[in-house]
């Protein structure tokens, strides 16, 4: 009923968007900019990339609004323009940098750590994120990281409910393991 | 030993959000009291959800409609030029279309037309009608209708009358009168006119 709520919210000021209504656009906007962006950001780690994106997922939206077949909601579609454009952006720079996908994913050191001794955990929990399939790996940022319910991700990932629960747990069981490894190995070195 | 609450695993990163009922809280909190391994999973979960994304300031989030809408209405221009030009070169398809055909047929029509016949000397007409127009090539008679016979019968009568008038001419020409049949008989005096008679009957028999 939620969901429905707010569907027909975002659909309502679309209709007014079409009309004209200068101020049901920047409601639309005000209301996604910032999950947008926190979702773009922890995609590609970089806030000029991040903020790029954000402009090119809301202009894209807004322009193609017509072929919006308002079957999902404006929300989904918007996360799925998003991931779209954060992936070609990926491809892109792989075929420039001739390295692989996953070299560029999540692969730059956030800055903005809170505590240093976290760090070095959270430096794992990095590179275990890089090596985890992009499905997996964006099922889990979707569902941790964004708070997405597994039918609004298999929604954004055009997936069924099974397997963007399936793809999490199998995300969630490889990053305790890479994160086990990860600890496990200096322990034997020494 | 790996948990097999499915169910429960998946209601972790909601229950990380507080975004559960109190009886949905509960129940969480009961099993990772019991089980580490959804307890291991929550401190990952949160670790990973605690991960800041920096904020870009009240600036950046203020100028965004702003930046967007301009972009956006640019981006409509520019598709509304693309669609517009789009439509007219469409719209003039059919005239254009028609034009190339029908110059197509014409350039056609005089390539592909069949050589000029060459036309018979008779230039005997019935009525506006040629003999030309009405038979292309030898006809057997037997092979004409009712109404060919009675266009060809016309065509007869008028060429013998024309033949018969020029024999006419001639015939008094030759007999030395200096007057032709066209002329009016009226003036013609009785010694004049029984010479025509009997030069005409001599005709006739001959």
């Amino acid at each position: 009923m939620k969901n429905g709520t707010l569907m027909e919210e975002d659909i309502n000021l679309l209709d007014r968007f079409a009309a004209g209504d200068r101020e049901a656009f920047n409601d639309l906007v005000r209301k996604y900019q910032k999950p947008l962006y926190s979702l773009l950001f922890r995609m590609v780690s970089d806030h000029d990339d991040a903020a790029d994106l954000l402009q090119k997922t809301l202009v894209k939206a807004f322009t193609g609004a017509g072929g919006f077949e308002r079957r999902s909601s404006f929300k989904t579609w918007l996360y799925q323009i998003a991931i779209n454009l954060a992936k070609n952006l990926y491809r892109d720079r792989a075929r420039l940098a001739q390295v692989p996908i996953d070299d560029v994913v999540i692969s730059r050191d956030p800055g903005t750590v809170d505590a240093l001794i976290r760090k070095q955990a959270r430096q794992r929990l990095h590179q275990a994120m890089v090596d985890l399939p992009e499905k997996q790996r964006l099922t889990v940022m979707l569902r941790v990281q964004q708070q997405k319910s597994f039918a609004e991700i298999s929604a954004i990932l055009g997936c069924s409910l099974g397997t963007a629960k399936a793809n999490y747990h199998h995300g969630v069981r490889k990053l305790k393991v890479s994160l086990a490894d990860a600890v496990a190995v200096p322990e034997k070195e020494e | 030993m790996t948990c097999t609450n499915t169910h429960l695993r998946e209601m972790l990163p909601s229950f990380l959000e507080g975004s559960l009922d109190a009886e949905g809280m509960a129940l969480v909190r009961g099993h990772i009291a019991r089980c580490s391994e959804c307890s291991d999973e929550l401190e990952l979960l949160g670790m990973m959800s605690d991960e800041q994304v920096p904020d870009p300031g009240e600036a950046f989030w203020a100028a965004l409609p702003d930046r967007v809408y301009r972009e956006t209405q640019r981006t409509l221009a520019e598709k509304r030029t693309r669609s517009g030009w789009l439509r007219e070169w469409w719209s003039g398809m059919p005239v254009r279309g028609a034009i190339a055909f029908a110059m197509i047929v014409l350039v056609s029509l005089v390539l592909l037309r069949p050589a000029h016949r060459i036309q018979p000397e008779t230039t005997g007409r019935i009525g506006d009608t040629t003999l030309e127009d009405l038979y292309d090539g030898p006809a057997a008679v037997a092979d004409l209708g009712p109404s060919d016979i009675t266009l060809l019968n016309d065509w007869l009568e008028r060429e013998i009358t024309v033949l018969r008038q020029d024999l006419g001419r001639t015939a008094i020409s030759a007999n030395g009168f200096g007057r032709t049949l066209d002329e009016d008989l009226s003036t013609m005096d009785r010694e004049e006119l029984d010479d025509l008679v009997a030069e005409l009957s001599r005709k006739q028999e001959v």
